[in-house]
């Protein structure tokens, strides 16, 4: 156990290590840098070599990535390129507090969603609700999100009373300047912020889910053991959630795993309609002014979360079913 | 002895498959007696796991049942599945034929063992738990067995917790679908022999599906011979291997290899007809070797020749 988590380990450094390369060149590979798109009347050609001086700009590729590895060596990601040049992970953690809890928000709306929707069309196989729930999970799952978010916008937000842009009430912001607000109503007016994003990433993948689930419990179902099962007694209910759903959760658990990655990716694109400001949102800043610091911070948090819910989900495995042994 | 804690009668069983219907158990009646061990054999394909499933109503949905299964005098297929659950496991038990995987591998065997006590309110908390480990120990296995997984277990104790997990609510009929199939020959005489001791000691009824007569021979009171969905034959089960009526019965038991015999194996030749269809005459007559005109348009009855003994066929092979 030990000696595999050793090797694990390893392998996730080398992961990381190969991601954080692969990010230093694909950024570097896009036409022009932080310097070449400023447009102003003291910009002169002086001006931006100076600016490129001052970034580090000027250096080789290989020196700047060197320099890059050094500094991530002693755990400083860099500084934003953006004055005042604050730290990448200042930069970073603020966004993250608020995008972390609405990509949970999001994985339980899809997973919630998703395993029901599959747990009906595999237990009336063949019917006409498996059909519907295929459907819709096909549906779900070819859907572009940034559509769907721009549906929600139109149509539910209303409907519900749901904010549609940002991630506080600015009344409440100044009402919280001045102390006078609990943090009970600060929680609900963040919840309620965070609810339309998180349903729209919710829905997309909950088709994953459903597609998943269904397939994993009709090949449990056909199963032996699910036949004794019912030769006991027990009601289709009982056998389902005894015999079979535990057996369908080690795909489930891997897709969760797995989707991580995608999920930041429809962050993206939900973040910008929803105007939320969280990691999808400086991602984008980013990108648009070629801060190449705060990019690789990024993706770099992005890689290492990745790796590491994999290696959570391959510890997990061996608890979910004990035939599974890691070596 | 005419108490049977069985009787079933008139069984049938259709099967809705795309382009028509398939009809693989036909009018199949027996009775099984209080503590009589049945056999109930035939090549594969010949209804009698279809049988078995109808028994306990877990056939799959596209098929159709008709008939009675009565338990004491109680008809468990009058109402369908909801007539029938609660009479599963407690009246009638099963051990199935991929008793490999009769088990849930991702659940513990004790809780799996547990589990139809609890359900049917048989047994519960620590009492449930003792006659778990109780019944372990009956079948041999050690009561540590409990706190096992599937995968741990060898076949031979797997099927012996299988038959555990189906003696657990005392039931009055034990169904055993090819119990020895996927095991190798010592395991598979330990598993009879303690099929045998179980059924003698418990007074447990026991009817075993099974290919191989020679197992029936020497471990069942009875035998029904099954051919094509329908009862070729029955009766006691050594008269049926020295005494074969059914040229069937004949050619099956003629068929079994013999250990040290030299030669190629006999078999009988040709296939089983169609069930989607009527037969015009006897099932058998494609394959019998003393078939007349007689036996293609007529179809044979099922007569009792003597007590306890019948037959289907227009020629019963009778030697005074």
């Amino acid at each position: 156990m030990t000696r595999y988590l050793l090797k694990r380990l390893a392998f996730a450094a080398l992961t990381i290590f190969a991601a954080l390369t692969v990010n230093f060149i694909l950024f570097r590979a896009l036409p022009g840098d932080a310097v070449s798109g400023l447009k102003c009347r003291q910009c002169t050609p002086e001006f931006k070599e100076a600016q490129r001086a001052a970034l580090g700009l000027d250096q080789s590729l290989w020196q700047q990535y060197v320099l890059y590895l050094k500094g991530l060596l002693h755990g400083d990601l860099g500084n934003s390129w953006r004055p005042p040049h604050p730290t990448v992970w200042s930069q970073l953690w603020d966004p993250i507090k608020r995008t972390l809890p609405m990509i949970l928000l999001g994985t339980v709306f899809s997973v919630v969603i998703g395993v029901s929707l599959g747990l009906l069309a595999a237990w009336r196989r063949g019917s006409m609700l498996d059909r519907t729930a295929t459907g819709m999970s096909l549906a779900a799952y070819s859907m572009p999100t940034q559509w769907l978010a721009l549906l929600m916008v139109l149509y539910l937000a209303g409907w519900l009373g749901l904010p549609t842009s940002g991630v506080k009430d600015p009344d409440l912001e100044i009402a919280q300047l001045l102390g006078d607000v609990g943090w009970w109503e600060l929680f609900i007016d963040q919840l309620r912020h965070m609810i339309l994003p998180a349903l729209a990433i919710g829905i997309v993948f909950a088709g994953d889910y459903a597609i998943i689930t269904r397939s994993a419990l009709v090949e449990t179902l056909s199963e032996d053991y699910v036949l004794t099962a019912r030769a006991k007694g027990l009601s289709r209910w009982t056998v389902i959630r005894r015999h079979a759903l535990p057996n369908a959760a080690l795909p489930i658990v891997t897709l969760m795993a797995l989707s991580l990655g995608t999920v930041v990716g429809g962050v993206l694109v939900v973040e910008y309609v929803f105007s939320y400001s969280g990691i999808g949102l400086t991602v984008v800043q980013a990108i648009s002014e070629r801060d190449y610091p705060v990019l690789q911070g990024a993706f770099l948090l992005l890689t290492v979360a990745v790796v590491f819910a994999n290696l959570f989900a391959d510890l997990l495995y061996p608890k979910l079913d004990p035939r599974v042994v890691l070596r | 002895m005419a108490d049977p804690v069985m009787r079933v009668d008139d069984l049938n069983v259709w099967f809705e498959v795309p382009g028509g219907e398939v009809h693989p158990v036909r009018d199949v009646s027996f009775e099984l007696q209080r503590g009589e061990r049945l056999g109930l054999v035939g090549e594969s394909g010949c209804g009698k796991t279809t049988v078995m499933l109808a028994l306990m109503g877990l056939l799959p949905p596209n098929a159709s049942v008709s008939g009675r299964v009565l338990i004491d005098g109680v008809d468990l297929l009058e109402r369908g599945e909801v007539s029938i659950r609660e009479h599963r496991w407690r009246d009638v038990a099963m051990v199935f034929q991929g008793a490999m995987n009769a088990f849930n591998p991702v659940r513990r065997i004790g809780a799996q063992l547990l589990e139809p006590m609890v359900f049917h309110g048989v047994e519960k908390g620590a009492a449930a738990k003792s006659r778990a480990c109780e019944l372990l120990e009956l079948v041999g296995l050690p009561a540590t067995r409990f706190e096992s997984f599937p995968h741990e277990l060898s076949g031979g104790q797997r099927q012996r917790a299988a038959i555990a997990m189906a003696l657990a609510c005392r039931p009055k009929v034990l169904l055993a679908d090819e119990p020895t199939t996927a095991l190798d020959v010592i395991v598979q005489a330990q598993v009879l022999d303690l099929l045998q001791q179980l059924s003698d000691d418990l007074g447990l009824s026991l009817l075993i599906v099974t290919h191989d007569l020679p197992i029936v021979a020497s471990l069942c009171h009875r035998s029904v011979v099954m051919y094509a969905g329908q009862v070729a034959e029955s009766g006691a089960a050594l008269d049926l291997v020295r005494n074969p009526l059914h040229p069937y019965t004949r050619l099956l038991h003629a068929a079994t290899p013999e250990i040290g015999g030299s030669g190629p194996i006999a078999s009988i030749p040709g296939v089983p007809p169609r069930l989607d269809h009527p037969f015009p005459g006897c099932a058998f007559v494609d394959r019998c070797d003393v078939a007349d005109d007689a036996c293609a348009s007529q179809q044979p009855q099922l007569l009792e020749i003597a007590q306890g003994r019948a037959v289907r066929c227009l020629h019963p092979e009778v030697h005074q």
